[in-house]
C-alpha cells in the first residue's frame, strides 16, 4: 500500500508576502497543507479522476516531491486568481488563453467540494461576478446599508478626475487612492465624504476583525457587523473584506471582496495565520491516505524533471479548437 | 417585447430572430459589439442612439441570450463597453423575466467536470473521466479526449498514450452508443438520436443521420430535473445510449439547435420557444 500525504488545507497564491508568512507560521506548526504559485504552474503534476457513481480523486505533485492526496481538504485559501485572470485577459494569444481557461476549469473543479473557502472559485461566488459592484448595491439595499453614489469615470467631468476618489476596478477589486487615473480603464469610482473614517473588516466565517485604515485595531458596532454578515451570506461566500466609510453616525458600504487583502487587517501575522487555521482546519486529523495503485504507478512513471518551456504546444493543438468564425462544417454553434 | 443578445454573425441568433419573427413575436435585437458605442444602458432603460429608438427595462417580458466572448481590453473604447456588459449581465441575472439563459448559471460549462459534479443523476451516468497536467496521457487507448473547459475542441480517440500534456486536458471513457441531443425549453423536451460515421457528429463531412425519439420517461424526468438544479431552462444535453445505459456527457447553456431543425425540416425546438414566451405574454 502507497501511503502519501493528504493536505488539510491549499494555499493557492502568487506569492505575496503576506501569505508566505501565513504559511511560514503553519510549518512551524507543523499543520497539514499543499500550496500552488499561479506563476509557476508548469510545476505542477495532477492527475484527478471522476467515477460513473460520481466518486472524485484529486493528487496533485509538486516538482520532485511526493505526490499528495488532495481529498481531504477541508479549506480552501486562494488570494490571488485574477493573477490567471488578469495574465488571460491581458494575452491575447490564442495558445495562452486555452491553456489558462483549462488551467481555471481544473481548479474551479477541484474546489467544489473544499467546505471552507477564503477566495473561492465558483462561479457563483462575487468575485467571478460581471458587475459586482451592481450586485453589492443591491445587497447593501437589501440588509439595510448605505451604498455611496457610485460613477463610472466615463460620466466624470474633467474637474471630478482632479479630485480625490475611491476607486475600483470593475472586473477585480483593487482599491485606489490616487487623484488622477486613466480615464479609459473601467473604474467605478466614490467620492469619500470629508471629515470621514475608512474601516476595513475582515471575516472568517462567524469571526470579525475591524481596523483603521492604518491597521489599528476598530471596535465596529453589532448592528453594522450583522450587516455585513447578511451581505456576506447574500454573496455566497464564508468569508470575505468589506470596505466601509463612517461619517457623523451614517455607515457607508464601498466594497466587498471576497479574495482579502490580509495587508489591510490589523491582526499581526501569527495571530492572523491562527484565526485563518481556526476557520479552515477541520478538526479531525487524518494526514496520510493510501494512494490506489494504477495512480501511483503513473506518477512513478512520470519523468523527475519537468522540462516544461512555454514553446510546447498545447495537447489539442489549435486546429482542434476550431473557433466560430474558422468552422469549415455547418455545425452546432454551443458555447 | 422579446430582447435577442448576441454577435449578428452568429448562425444560431440570425437563424432564431428570423424564425421567431415568423412567429409574430416582437423582437429587438441587441448587437453586444456596439454596448457602450450606440447602445447604452441607464436605470430605466436601453437607448440605441443610431436608430433614435428607447425600450423602458419594464417592457422587456423576456430575453434571448447569447452573448460570448468578452471584449478586448485593449480597445480604447473597452471601457464603456466593458461597463455596458456588466450591467447587462446583472440585468439578464437580477431583472429581465423569462430569460433563455441567464449569464451566471451559464458559466457552470466553464469546466466540463465541474458541471457533471454532484447533479442530481439517478439512472443517467457519469463517464469515467481522468484529468491529467504536465504528465504522461493515461495508459488507456479505450478513451477519448476533449478540451476540459468551455473552449471548443473537436473530440477525439486517445491513441498516443506515451504523449505528454503540457495543461489540464480531459480524457474520459470512449462510449460506443449512440448520440442523442436533448433540448429541454422549461418543461418541454425535444430529444434526437445522432447516427455518425466520425466520433464527433458536429465534425462529420459526411450527413449524419437523425430522428426524433421519445425518451424514456425516468431519462425524460432526470433532463428536466438537470436543467432545473442547473437554473438553465434552455438547455442542450449531450447523452450516449448504448442499450439500457445512459450516459451524461455535457449540458450546453446555448445549444446550437438550428443544426439540427435544419437537418430535419421541422422545427419543434423553435416553436417550444415561441411558446415559452407566448404564454407569459
Amino acid at each position: 500500500m502507497n501511503h502519501t500525504p493528504a493536505p488539510h488545507c491549499l494555499v493557492i497564491h502568487a506569492g505575496e508576502s503576506k501569505t508566505l508568512n501565513i504559511l511560514a507560521r503553519w510549518r512551524q506548526q507543523k499543520r497539514a497543507f499543499e500550496t500552488l504559485h499561479l506563476r509557476h504552474l508548469d510545476a505542477y503534476r495532477f492527475y484527478s479522476t471522476q467515477h460513473r457513481d460520481g466518486r472524485e480523486t484529486h493528487t496533485m505533485q509538486c516538482q520532485n516531491n511526493a505526490p499528495v492526496c488532495l481529498n481531504h481538504v477541508h479549506g480552501l485559501m486562494c488570494t490571488a486568481i485574477h493573477d490567471l485572470g488578469h495574465y488571460f485577459q491581458q494575452d491575447t494569444d490564442k495558445d495562452t488563453q486555452y491553456v489558462v481557461q483549462a488551467w481555471y476549469a481544473l481548479l474551479t473543479w477541484l474546489s467544489k467540494q473544499i467546505p471552507k473557502q477564503i477566495g473561492g472559485l465558483q462561479h457563483d461566488q462575487s468575485n467571478m461576478h460581471h458587475g459586482q459592484w451592481l450586485y453589492l448595491k443591491t445587497y447593501c439595499a437589501q440588509v439595510g446599508m448605505a451604498t455611496p453614489a457610485l460613477f463610472h469615470t466615463r460620466h466624470l467631468s474633467k474637474e471630478a478626475h482632479n479630485q480625490s476618489w475611491i476607486g475600483r476596478h470593475t472586473f477585480n477589486q483593487h482599491y485606489d487612492f490616487r487623484p488622477k487615473h486613466n480615464p479609459q480603464t473601467p473604474l467605478v469610482m466614490a467620492p469619500p465624504p470629508k471629515n470621514s473614517t475608512l474601516i476595513w473588516v475582515h471575516m472568517l466565517g462567524a469571526q470579525c476583525f475591524a481596523s483603521t485604515a492604518n491597521q489599528k485595531p476598530y471596535h465596529l458596532p453589532d448592528t453594522i457587523a450583522q450587516q455585513c454578515h447578511a451581505i456576506k451570506t447574500l454573496f455566497r461566500a464564508d468569508a470575505g473584506q468589506f470596505l466601509l466609510c463612517h461619517t457623523q453616525g451614517q455607515w457607508r458600504c464601498y466594497d466587498f471582496n471576497t479574495q482579502p487583502n490580509w495587508t489591510l487587517c490589523h491582526l499581526r501575522d501569527a495571530e492572523l495565520a491562527d484565526s485563518i487555521a481556526d476557520f479552515m482546519y477541520p478538526t479531525t486529523d487524518t494526514t496520510t491516505v493510501a494512494l490506489p495503485k494504477q495512480i501511483h504507478q503513473h506518477f512513478q512513471c512520470a519523468p523527475h524533471h519537468l522540462v516544461h518551456h512555454p514553446s510546447h504546444p498545447p495537447f489539442i493543438p489549435s486546429h482542434l479548437r476550431p473557433d466560430l468564425a474558422a468552422m469549415r462544417y455547418a455545425c452546432p454553434q454551443d458555447t | 417585447m422579446i430582447l435577442v443578445i448576441g454577435l449578428t454573425s452568429d448562425p444560431v441568433l440570425r437563424y432564431m430572430v428570423e424564425a421567431l419573427t415568423q412567429r409574430d413575436l416582437y423582437i429587438v435585437f441587441i448587437d453586444q459589439q456596439r454596448l457602450g458605442h450606440t447602445l447604452h444602458i441607464d436605470d430605466e432603460g436601453i437607448t440605441c442612439s443610431r436608430h433614435q429608438w428607447r425600450i423602458a427595462h419594464h417592457d422587456v417580458e423576456g430575453v434571448i441570450n447569447r452573448m460570448v466572448g468578452m471584449p478586448d481590453p485593449k480597445s480604447h473604447r473597452s471601457s464603456s463597453h466593458m461597463l455596458h456588459i456588466e450591467w447587462l449581465s446583472f440585468l439578464l441575472d437580477t431583472t429581465y423575466p423569462k430569460v433563455l439563459n441567464r449569464p451566471n448559471p451559464g458559466l457552470s460549462n466553464g469546466s466540463k467536470p465541474y458541471q457533471l459534479t454532484d447533479l442530481p443523476c439517478q439512472t443517467l451516468q457519469r463517464p469515467e473521466s481522468v484529468v491529467v497536467t504536465n504528465m504522461a496521457a493515461p495508459d488507456n487507448t479505450e478513451m477519448i479526449f476533449k478540451s476540459i473547459s468551455s473552449t471548443r475542441s473537436i473530440v477525439q480517440a486517445h491513441r498516443n498514450t506515451g504523449a505528454y500534456t503540457y495543461e489540464p486536458v480531459l480524457f474520459q471513457q470512449c462510449c460506443q452508443g449512440q448520440n442523442i441531443r436533448v433540448h429541454t425549453i422549461d418543461k418541454t423536451l425535444v430529444a434526437i438520436a445522432i447516427t455518425s460515421d466520425t466520433l464527433d457528429y458536429r465534425y462529420n463531412k459526411q450527413a449524419n443521420r437523425m430522428s426524433h425519439i421519445t425518451l424514456p420517461k425516468t431519462i425524460a424526468d432526470e433532463c428536466r430535473h438537470i436543467s432545473q438544479y442547473l437554473e438553465l431552462p434552455f438547455s442542450g444535453i449531450d447523452l450516449i445510449r448504448e442499450q439500457d445505459r445512459w450516459t451524461l456527457l455535457e449540458i450546453n447553456p446555448a445549444p446550437g439547435y438550428q443544426y439540427f431543425e435544419q437537418h430535419l425540416n421541422h422545427t419543434p425546438i423553435t416553436d417550444a420557444i415561441g411558446d415559452y414566451f407566448r404564454h407569459q405574454l
